[in-house]
């Protein structure tokens, strides 16, 4: 409990502040922050809950996609500028890193295991987001209700 | 009344600064027609890349180069919005070309409330992996460090590029040599919660979108940029690590 918690200000936080760093419309910062806090929580969740990694991270992201799009559409604004900044604290800097290290100590198994991992989820959310937005443009194009 | 030419290049310069400013190709596309439509130019052609944007109406053109690009989603909205007023007729196009210029002279945010929101950023996402307290300190100071220096780099080519690497460096490196003065913080969380706002994992998104849409070109750019700047700060990291390795082995 303690662990989601402190999560979750992560989340938060690293949200808050990536918000800036993109230059995001104010009145976009505050709200993408608690998506992405609510998406990191979930995806903690789908963890706990016996999802493997891939699709723990893939189905995380498209429920970050969906509230984005949703929000978008009731805010009339780009779902992108949330989408940018709710997604970061899925970005498995992690895997990333833990590949880095490895290869800095000389083991190299260990290095393209992580690195694999890290592609393979930065594939797992580009591809859960990508499906999600081409899904919800196809139905606004069938609505005749642009945006 | 304004000449089609002038409507062409008010069309060109919203994608021109859709594009500047990281949107996604088909939105520069659609916002491009839309706007045609809002000033009653006939037929428009376009073809829009990461790198250049080409328009075509009534036989006149518009040709671009992209050579800045960002992300600024605070234009991109700002952009959308005068589209949308054009394609209503809300907006003449002498209208349009003044808010777009307001649009290309929006402020960014100042450098102080960068390098709080980074330092904010990397901080908090130390806690993501199993950084404390200190651990949050630590990368808060090390976040201000990485994002001053940044400046240094917008103004020369490949800049994003070294700003990447340096930041990775600079992280891997101070956090290592704070550990000699100050052992009470998880080196490793502060070293992936610093660099975590380096990353460009989300370009990647972009990319597949652009891909699916079925604008292969731009997704193609769009993922090498991206694993390119990840490579940057990949090297950052790893020069940085293995400098403190060198030097004595600073416990990991």
């Amino acid at each position: 409990m303690r662990k989601i918690i402190v999560a979750a200000l992560g989340a938060f936080g690293g949200t808050l502040g990536y918000g800036y760093i993109l230059n995001a419309p104010k009145n976009t910062i505050l709200p993408a922050s608690f998506i992405g806090l609510a998406g990191y929580i979930v995806y903690i969740l789908l963890g706990m809950a016996g999802f493997g990694t891939m699709s723990a991270y893939f189905f995380s992201t498209v429920f970050v996609s969906v509230v984005c799009e949703l929000l978008a559409r009731k805010m009339r604004t780009p779902s992108t500028i949330f989408l940018l900044g709710a997604l970061v604290p899925l970005v498995p800097g992690y895997n990333f890193y833990l590949a880095m290290l490895a290869l800095v100590e000389n083991r190299g198994a260990a290095a393209a295991q992580e690195g694999m991992v890290a592609v393979q989820i930065v594939a797992a959310i580009a591809v859960g987001a990508a499906v999600t937005s081409v899904l919800f443009r196809a139905l606004a194009e069938k609505n005749k209700k642009p945006l | 009344m304004q000449t089609d030419e002038q409507k062409l290049n008010i069309v060109g310069a919203a994608a021109q600064l859709l594009l500047e400013n990281g949107s996604e190709t088909y939105r520069v596309e659609e916002t491009a027609r839309r706007m045609a439509k809002g000033f009653g130019i006939g037929e428009i052609n376009i073809a829009a890349f990461p790198t250049s944007v080409f328009l075509e109406a009534g036989g006149r053109a518009f040709v671009r180069r992209i050579s800045r690009r960002g992300t600024n989603s605070r234009r991109i909205a700002m952009v959308n919005e005068i589209s949308r007023e054009v394609e209503q007729g809300r907006l003449s196009p002498e209208a349009a070309g003044c808010a777009l210029e307001k649009v290309r002279k929006t402020p960014v945010f100042s450098q102080r409330t960068m390098i709080l929101a980074y330092a904010l950023a990397a901080a908090s996402f130390c806690l993501l992996f199993d950084g404390d307290a200190a651990t949050f300190a630590v990368t808060f100071a090390i976040g201000v460090l990485v994002q001053a220096i940044q400046p240094l780099f917008a103004h020369i080519q490949m800049g994003v590029l070294l700003g990447n690497f340096v930041g990775g460096w600079l992280t891997a490196v101070a956090a290592q040599m704070l550990y000699g003065v100050l052992p009470i913080y998880n080196v490793n969380a502060a070293i992936i919660g610093g660099i975590m706002p380096l990353l460009s994992g989300l370009a990647m998104t972009t990319a597949v979108r652009d891909t699916m849409y079925g604008d292969l070109i731009s997704g193609m750019t769009r993922a090498l940029e991206a694993m390119l700047l990840a490579t940057a700060v990949a090297i950052g990291v790893y020069t940085g690590l293995k400098m403190a390795a060198m030097m004595g082995g600073i416990a990991l």
